[in-house]
């Protein structure tokens, strides 16, 4: 047979997906619909293999596990959460994605209505004359490198209302013990404070306040724009979104600004936490 | 913990393990979590292609599994249930985040590169390093890479991804073709993997 007209047929994806599965072990012809692949087809396709294995071998390289305190440190407050699971199901859902898309839209008539007795509260508490400076963006902790002494005005492990006029506390402040890092304390703190803050009443009083310990000179990264839900003078060192039950909420992390802060892109920043003490701040809403 | 409790969890099975610890034994609970925790972590870390995310999105993952456990029905392995926890998580890391595409900043404290990567298997290529790759899968919608990193960093077979992200398997191999195809295209036109590509859905 001549080999000449033998071109290749294939379409790309074709190609592409015998040479992906012939890496994998599989047959190719699984890609080709019963073609049969011409002689170029064949060559075409162990190129496209050849190239494909470099990707492969590429994904397939080792990665460097966490050191040996933080795995520790990880495991450990997973495992505490044992005996705590609320098989209700209000807690961040483990659901597959094609699930989780509807969630999405329920909360949107919630959203709206969190929105509009935000400027409701907004608007009482400023015809009252109560001040709102807690809401100020703390664009001056924004780059390069800045050092803010902790003040007064540092809030402290109270849930006292100063983060705006609509909030009150929820229940005397909890103190969550010590952590690895800011991420394994927000998640702690989002678990203690959702049952029993988060989960009814109107939002305007949905917000609670723990504490908790973690090393000094913790580092994390975060949103500049986030810094906006903590109080003045502090430094927001973790920040996450998420779900419990149908509710979104925030959770922050923050500390006295005494770390210095470095600016290592546009979007994020590397913020060094000197010290030990760090507060949670579980918002509802967003 | 004894010494001989734990050896003998580390001889036990993942069902026999996940069965104490839905019973209330931590030191069940902590081999099983133990046990699993570098995979999960490396599918964090592929997932999000950043190190400090992909330990906030490995705690959401471990604390999400230990408080999912009384759900656990077992119809699915504990590996599987568990990836797609976890996966869950890396989705949920990255849409908090706003994850984009970005530029991998000379002192990024995120890059790859560790002790542990030195001499890494069938990297003789000098376009394709960790740092790349990297970038490279940060450029990849999270479904394709999903399907990739399941595939060729922990090497589940077609049918375990298939279960993982709840697609039929035509799709799956679909996704890791498409995927393998979009990051070579990536790694060729940017060797140096920074975040310059333009994005590439496949």
């Amino acid at each position: 047979m001549n080999d000449r007209p033998s071109r290749p047929t294939l379409s790309d994806d074709q190609l592409d997906l015998a040479a992906s599965l012939a890496i994998d072990g599989q047959d190719p012809a699984d890609a080709l619909d019963g073609h049969m692949p011409t002689p170029a087809e064949r060559r075409e396709i162990e190129a496209r293999t050849a190239r494909l294995r470099s990707v492969v071998d590429a994904v397939a390289a080792p990665v460097a596990p966490p050191t040996t305190e933080r795995r520790a440190a990880q495991l450990e407050a997973a495992a505490a959460a044992l005996g705590r699971a609320d098989p209700s199901g209000a807690v961040t859902p483990i659901s597959t994605r094609t699930r989780r898309r509807p969630r999405a839209r329920a909360v949107a008539p919630w959203a709206v209505a969190a929105a509009i007795a935000a400027v409701i509260a907004v608007a009482v508490s400023a015809l009252t004359g109560q001040k709102h400076e807690r809401y100020a963006a703390t664009s001056a902790a924004e780059g390069g490198t800045a050092t803010v002494a902790p003040t007064t005005t540092v809030a402290p492990v109270a849930g006292v209302p100063q983060y705006g006029a609509q909030s009150k506390p929820a229940t005397a402040p909890t103190d969550l013990g010590s952590f690895a890092d800011a991420g394994a304390l927000a998640a702690r703190a989002r678990d203690a404070l959702s049952s029993r803050a988060l989960t009814a009443g109107p939002a305007a009083t949905q917000r609670a306040t723990a504490s908790g310990t973690v090393p000094a000179s913790t580092s994390t990264t975060c949103s500049s724009a986030l810094r906006r839900l903590a109080p003045r003078d502090t430094t927001v060192v973790y920040d996450a979104e998420a779900v419990l039950g149908t509710n979104p909420v925030r959770v922050v992390v923050y500390a006295p600004a005494t770390g210095a802060q470095t600016s290592t892109s546009t979007s994020r920043t590397l913020v060094v936490v000197d010290t030990a003490t760090c507060h949670v701040l579980v918002d509802r809403p967003l | 913990m004894t010494a001989g409790r734990g050896r003998a969890h580390a001889d036990r099975a993942d069902p026999e393990l996940v069965a104490a610890a839905q019973a209330g034994d931590r030191t069940a609970l902590d081999e099983l979590l133990g046990r699993h925790y570098d995979r999960l972590h490396a599918l964090c870390r592929r997932m999000t292609g950043d190190e400090q995310d992909a330990l906030d999105a490995t705690q959401e993952a471990l604390i999400a599994i230990v408080r999912g456990l009384p759900r656990y029905d077992g119809r699915a392995a504990f590996t599987t249930w568990a990836y797609r926890v976890t996966t869950n998580a890396c989705l949920d890391e990255l849409r908090r985040r706003g994850r984009r595409p970005r530029p991998v900043a000379p002192d990024d404290t995120s890059a790859p590169l560790g002790p542990g990567d030195v001499g890494a298997p069938s990297l003789d290529q000098s376009s394709v390093d960790r740092l790349s790759i990297d970038a490279a899968l940060r450029e990849l919608s999270p479904e394709f890479r999903a399907a990739v990193v399941l595939r060729d960093q922990l090497g589940l077979d077609y049918a375990e991804i298939a279960e993982v992200l709840d697609l039929p398997p035509g799709t799956v191999r679909s996704r890791i073709a498409r995927g393998r195809r979009a990051l070579a295209t990536i790694l060729e036109r940017n060797p140096a993997g920074a975040g310059t590509v333009e994005e590439t859905t496949p």
